[in-house]
């Protein structure tokens, strides 16, 4: 019987090779009426939809040109981003481009993702994912004709948004495209999302444009656009907050601040303190606090800098901010700043953080800290020190959380601030200046294999400072290297997936999520057609979550959220 | 199979409607007897959804393909040849959401993957000249460019590093290092 099962399918598999039909007529995707591609292919993102189906066929080349002529629009969010005149050359016929249109990848990376946010219904609204865009459309503006841009769109309305970002697309793209295939018809449809002008300090905003940025913030005639993240650098934002005054933007609710919170060149004797209050006064209702470096410049600023600077903010203000999340740059020492620390007496403090949560009293998400290299060192250089003693907590926490001893953790003499509201945490489990701009880190199960001790105790000793912890996020990136990601290295050892479930078991957190590229694909299992190291991946969420599963926690893989 | 459970399919429900009360069978030429009863399984287990709406296909919303139910996600856990057979008998039956269903794994099954995988996995033959290729890749590169300058700015300084290591006979345990400090 086996010999027959196996005759029959040598049979038909060399039917098929031939490109013959099988009396056994099994259908295959190719065997699926045009009208039918096109529903799967509606389904598929636009990044895929446009670059990846046209090239699989002629026939899967026509249905997507079809498609495109039958008005399928991409829904998109638009990011205002300012860049550096030199970005931008001439196009054919001579004339200087100054806008540049660009798909950037999807808000979040679907998977398990999308799905998991819905399940759990009770998280924060910034959990869940955005309800409509599908991709965002990075609209490239030369610093040169920024203010203009502005001012034009300042007076239109989303469809000439529309419009005109299809325009510069048509504008961009077509002297490229020789077949004259149809390009992609982009509906904006929550029109300037975000304004991001913080290239580097190199090419620092000109006072003009922060004054026509003031100008269309504060416009009711910006209201279509919503913009709700501003992006500057700290420099850039204390002089737009002195051109707005007394008028606010309530719609932003984002804030990046880029690079050293140094003073602007016209006011350079301001103080940091200052510089902290005059930012946040003309936004009040920012809920999310990202702080980033300026990647052309190490000059960061330290942590004890940016605690005494948010402590200086109103505490109204301060009170809003629900999520913060920093560049690993400022979280810890590290060898860009352990250095400068040294020269200018900045205490090193490991969980420094855990002091500036203090200072945010209704903070949920405390996102990307970096778990790995300098902890490693801390724990390799200075094993008889107190590795988790934080500074002196700044006395200005009596106001806003109690110090209480900390019920476990390594060293349980040591007082330690606890955060009470805190749900959500993010730790960085390797983060580089690389990595950290890079937003699609690769698959690496190979690190975790082999460098699970130094993290366990970091992991465990934070995470126990947030009682109210629900969701632990664990970001899993690779070193940029293809070679961690070799399929013969994917070997777990017991004791390394042991250590694991305990570090899941014992924190505080009832779902722990490893995120990276290829962990949504693992979490969702059943997939066949996924390569070694997603497999190993998956090996390693399921192990772990069984041994987890009887204390009630979940464990899971998700892909990379961006944006 | 109850009235309720059949009328899932458009298909049925009209061909019920038009023969009225009877206990005629009803053909069925294009489906097989081992997916229909995959089919009817699904009907069952959805028979007190909401019927589909017709302007929902206006709706971008309704093109996720990550929002597919657990119950959902483990019925379609089938071999490809069962869910094209699947894929093709939702269509002529009708069924707009098992046609959803299936036509949302088959977009999964492609995201994330490059043509020569899709071809590879759905056995689809390459019928490009290189030429039209290269065109075709070309055309479409503004949609697979997600990096921005500063990320390729970081990986040009990352080559650069790692070619003054092996320059400098220090081999890549080097930049290793460097790479895992920085």
């Amino acid at each position: 019987m086996d010999f027959l099962n196996r005759k029959l399918s040598d049979f038909i598999a060399s039917r098929r090779a031939n490109g013959s039909k099988t009396s056994i007529n099994f259908p295959s995707l190719s065997d699926l009426p045009d009208e039918l591609i096109s529903l799967i292919l509606l389904h598929l993102p636009p990044r895929v939809y446009y670059a990846v189906a046209p090239r699989l066929c002629r026939r899967w080349n026509a249905i997507t040109s079809t498609l495109v002529d039958a008005g399928r629009r991409v829904p998109a969010a638009v990011v205002f981003q300012l860049m550096p005149d030199a970005y931008f050359d001439r196009d054919r016929r001579g004339t200087k481009v100054f806008c540049k249109v660009s798909l950037l990848p999807s808000f979040r990376g679907a998977g398990a993702g999308a799905a998991l946010a819905r399940r759990n219904a009770g998280e924060p609204a910034h959990h869940s994912p955005p309800p409509r865009p599908t991709d965002l459309v990075a609209l490239k503006v030369s610093i040169l004709a920024a203010a203009s841009i502005l001012m034009d769109l300042k007076s239109a309305s989303l469809d000439r948004l529309e419009d005109y970002v299809n325009e510069k697309l048509t504008e961009w793209e077509r002297p490229r495209r020789q077949s004259g295939a149809p390009l992609p018809r982009l509906r904006p449809v929550m029109g300037a999302s975000a304004l991001n002008a913080d290239w580097s300090s190199r090419y620092e905003l000109g006072a003009s444009f922060l004054s026509t940025l003031a100008s269309f913030l504060t416009s009711p005639l910006a209201e279509p656009f919503r913009p709700t993240t501003l992006s500057l650098l700290a420099s850039s934002l204390t002089t737009l907050a002195s051109h707005m005054g007394a008028t606010t933007a309530p719609t932003i609710n984002t804030l990046h601040i880029v690079g050293k919170w140094t003073p602007p060149a016209t006011a350079p004797t301001a103080s940091p303190l200052d510089l902290a209050r005059d930012v946040f006064t003309p936004f009040p209702n920012v809920a999310h606090l990202r702080i980033r470096s300026d990647f052309t410049n190490t000059d960061h600023p330290f942590l004890s800098e940016i605690v005494s600077a948010l402590a200086s903010v109103p505490f109204d203000l301060r009170s809003r901010i629900t999520s913060l999340h920093f560049d690993k740059a400022f979280s810890e020492p590290n060898p860009l700043n352990d250095r400068l620390a040294g020269a200018t007496r900045h205490a090193k403090d490991p969980v420094g953080l855990l002091a500036l949560c203090g200072l945010l009293p209704n903070l949920t998400d405390l996102g990307a800290i970096s778990g790995r290299v300098k902890w490693n060192n801390y724990w390799r250089d200075q094993p008889e020190n107190p590795v988790l003693r934080p500074a002196a907590p700044p006395r200005r926490k009596q106001e806003q959380g109690p110090a209480v001893s900390r019920p476990q953790g390594p060293r349980p003499s040591i007082p330690f601030l606890i955060h009470p509201t805190l749900t959500h945490l993010t730790i960085d489990l390797h983060s580089t200046p690389l990595t950290t701009t890079y937003h699609r880190p690769l698959l690496s199960t190979q690190f975790l294999a082999t460098s699970a001790p130094p993290y366990l105790v970091h992991i465990r000793a934070i995470s126990g400072c947030f009682p109210a912890l629900r969701v632990l996020t664990l970001v899993v990136r690779a070193a940029d290297s293809e070679w961690e990601m070799r399929a013969d290295k994917m070997r777990w050892s017991d004791s390394a997936l042991g250590e694991w479930a305990d570090l899941v078991a014992g924190v505080p957190a009832r779902e722990v999520r490893f995120v990276g590229e290829g962990w949504g694909r693992a979490g969702e299992m059943g997939l066949e057609e996924v390569g070694e190291e997603v497999r190993a991946a998956g090996r390693f969420l399921r192990e772990v979550g069984d041994k987890c599963r009887p204390g009630g926690k979940v464990v899971v893989g998700m892909d990379e959220v961006v944006g | 199979v109850d009235k309720e459970v059949a009328d899932r399919s458009v298909l049925l429900k009209n061909m019920l409607e038009d023969v009225g009360e009877s206990d005629k069978p009803i053909p069925l030429p294009n489906v097989t007897g081992k997916v229909l009863k995959k089919v009817i399984t699904y009907c069952e287990h959805h028979r007190n959804d909401p019927l589909p709406q017709p302007d929902d296909d206006l709706d971008d919303t309704k093109r996720r393909s990550d929002d597919i139910d657990d119950w959902d996600a483990d019925f379609i856990k089938v071999d490809n040849d069962q869910l094209f057979e699947l894929i093709l008998a939702a269509n002529y039956m009708d069924i707009k959401p098992l046609l959803d269903l299936g036509c949302k794994t088959v977009a999964n099954m492609i995201k994330g993957k490059t043509p020569e995988q899709i071809r590879e996995m759905f056995n689809i033959e390459n019928d490009f000249t290189p030429e039209e290729e290269e065109q075709i890749r070309k055309e479409n590169e503004y949609v697979s460019l997600p990096l921005d300058d500063s990320m390729m700015l970081g990986g040009i300084a990352c080559l650069l590093y790692y070619s003054l290591c092996i320059a400098n006979q220090s081999g890549c345990q080097h930049y290793h290092r460097w790479a895992s400090e920085s």
